[in-house]
């Protein structure tokens, strides 16, 4: 016997089914046929009862998955198999795509490097991995309570800030849509990364919260590292450099040197100016690749300002009987910028212009005040920078191709330091230049600057 | 400028020798000291007119040196340059803040120039309407008291 719902399953009509062998209707693949008809006689002998899945097909030749109940029962006084089929298709490829998103979830779980925890609207603790257990050291038997706090008791006494870290947890309780990032500081020198999402369903109700938490320990270090050396190393560098700068300023202060003496004294000084400005260069570049630069705005009048420098500037000029011209200026300028940065500005500008304008040249400095801002304009009549690479120039390590004719070593950084130092008070630095005829560059300034709080001043 | 002393704390050996010949030749006192004991030992037993203080040494930090002598009443009165190798150094506004008069950027001047800022700065403490800081004593600045009698 069969009932309509089987026939609506199948496709067929009664009479195409009653008084034939289920064995033989091709409803069941040849594949699974010996299986189907070993259960039916187990059944039959009284074994037991069976659910399985087999493939029918039906009269189309569709194919359907089918979970199987094979009963014994008593049908008109004879023993019988009651078979009853349910088309659980859709519901075993649900299932297949559910198993598949599950491994996929647990592979990612255990081979991210953070330690992920997942726990639910009440705080209950729903999954986590291995790298969590790893990274917090929490015993098998804590993680079994599945309770939130009992895994807080035995992470927050290892934290620099226990307090801090509990009233994150609380707050995000509150305000459970929420996001967060923070740094964790544990009692034995670790850093975290701390990171966290809420888990919100499509009709937007919070389901729980996933964390995520990742050892940054060695990176901070590095960090840490990095900074200090750099630190040190232009602190250490520059004590020898002071030492040989004004043991030579003393000795050139005798008048009865030979001629000679007191050129290679000044080379010497000189060399050494140039390798202080170096130290100098290469220390503000790793700041500014580090983040934030502190600006410290100060009064400065910046016409005695530049003046002053421009004595210092005068030593190197006057090696190669360079003219150094500052007359185009307003008698006085006050302005409030940070004096290390505008000294780094108008250092890299003048220094390059001595540098790169041959012997008995000259250099220009002009200053004006106009419309709230200053221009700075600082020429030469040197060796130019060629077209095609004044868009360029400013870039970082990058040198004018005929630079190394005048001077063979040069860092490239000059003009890449001066353009951030000049942005980093929000101006505007540009350049005219005409190959082998000189250069002009340009700086605008504002009269004055804010404060800055960053990780670092500027080195001067 | 003379008899003017000038007490140097400076650990660096030719940094020092430099300083000290060349506040020598400008007609100073000088005095010095290579590290921070030292040098607070020097300036209770000497009592120098200035004192030019170097940032880092050993046995006490520039910092804590000058600490002590602003603390000490013995030593509080007298003027103190920090002399820094790094400009714009923390270190510096915090030394402002303690009581130092003024510093000075080691690698970024001509050592003549040092000589200048202290000449300066003795000059404007023998004027005092040219005073930077209302808090520096000087005896120029003594006021008479009027004493109004009943009798």
């Amino acid at each position: 016997m069969v009932s309509k719902a089987l026939l609506d399953l199948t496709g067929h009509k009664k009479k195409e089914l009653i008084g034939k062998s289920v064995l033989d209707l091709q409803l069941i693949s040849k594949e699974e046929l010996p299986a189907v008809a070993k259960k039916i006689k187990q059944v039959l002998a009284g074994k037991k009862e069976f659910f399985h899945d087999i493939t029918i097909t039906t009269k189309n030749g569709k194919k359907l998955i089918g979970e199987i109940n094979d009963k014994k029962i008593k049908y008109q006084g004879k023993d019988a198999v009651l078979i009853i089929a349910r088309d659980v298709t859709q519901q075993r490829e649900i299932e297949r795509e559910l198993l598949f998103k599950s491994i996929l979830l647990e592979t990612q779980k255990e081979s991210s490097i953070d330690g992920i925890l997942i726990v639910d609207d009440k705080g209950k603790i729903l999954s986590f991995n291995e790298q969590f257990k790893k990274i917090w050291g929490i015993p098998e038997k804590v993680l079994k309570t599945r309770l939130d706090e009992k895994m807080l008791a035995f992470v927050t006494p290892q934290l620099e800030n226990p307090d801090q870290f509990i009233k994150g947890v609380q707050y995000l309780y509150k305000h459970k849509k929420k996001k967060s990032r923070d740094k964790i500081l544990l009692k034995d020198g670790r850093v975290f990364d701390r990171y966290s999402a809420p888990l919100i369903d499509p009709k937007g109700n919070y389901l729980g919260r996933i964390w995520f938490f990742r050892d940054i320990t060695k990176r901070v270090r590095l960090d840490k590292l990095k900074t200090e050396f750099v630190s040190i190393a232009s602190h250490q560098l520059r004590t020898p450099l002071t030492a040989i700068r004004w043991v030579t300023e003393r000795i050139l202060r005798n008048n009865d040197l030979p001629a000679k003496t007191r050129e290679y004294l000044n080379d010497i000084h000189f060399s050494c100016q140039r390798l202080s400005d170096l130290v100098t260069n290469l220390l503000n570049v790793s700041r500014f690749e580090e983040g934030e630069i502190t600006i410290y705005p100060e009064r400065i009048e910046l016409v005695s300002f530049i003046e002053n420098y421009l004595k210092e500037a005068a030593l190197s000029a006057k090696g190669k009987e360079i003219t150094l011209l500052f007359k185009k200026h307003p008698s006085k300028l006050i302005v409030s910028l940070d004096r290390n940065i505008l000294r780094n500005i108008i250092q890299s500008l003048v220094s390059n212009a001595i540098e790169y304008t041959p012997h008995k040249g000259k250099v220009e400095i002009s200053l004006e005040k106009r419309d709230s801002r200053i221009f700075l304009t600082v020429s030469d009549n040197g060796i130019g920078i060629p077209q095609k690479e004044q868009a360029t120039i400013f870039d970082k390590f990058t040198r004018g191709s005929n630079a190394s004719l005048q001077k063979p070593f040069g860092s490239g950084l000059g003009l890449y330091l001066a353009k951030r130092a000049v942005e980093l008070l929000k101006g505007r630095i540009w350049l005219k230049s005409e190959e082998k005829k000189g250069s002009e560059f340009f700086v605008e300034l504002p009269l004055k600057v804010k404060k800055k709080i960053g990780k670092k001043p500027f080195a001067p | 400028m003379k008899n003017v002393k000038v007490l140097l704390i400076e650990d660096d050996e030719i940094l020092s020798k430099v300083i000290f010949e060349e506040l020598k030749d400008a007609g100073f006192g000088a005095i010095r000291a290579f590290d921070g004991e030292a040098g607070l030992k020097m300036a209770k037993s000497s009592k120098p007119d200035l004192i030019l203080l170097d940032l880092i040494l050993p046995k006490k930090h520039g910092l804590d040196v000058l600490k002590e002598l602003k603390s000490s009443p013995v030593t509080a009165n007298i003027p103190v340059i920090i002399l820094s190798m790094l400009g714009q150094d923390e270190d510096i506004k915090k030394g402002l803040k303690l009581g130092a008069n003024d510093y000075i950027v080691k690698s970024q001047h001509p050592l003549a120039e040092i000589i200048e800022k202290i000449k300066d700065f003795f000059a404007k403490e023998q004027h005092p309407e040219a005073k930077k800081s209302p808090k520096s004593k000087s005896s120029k600045s003594k006021r008479t008291k009027v004493k109004i009698v009943n009798k």
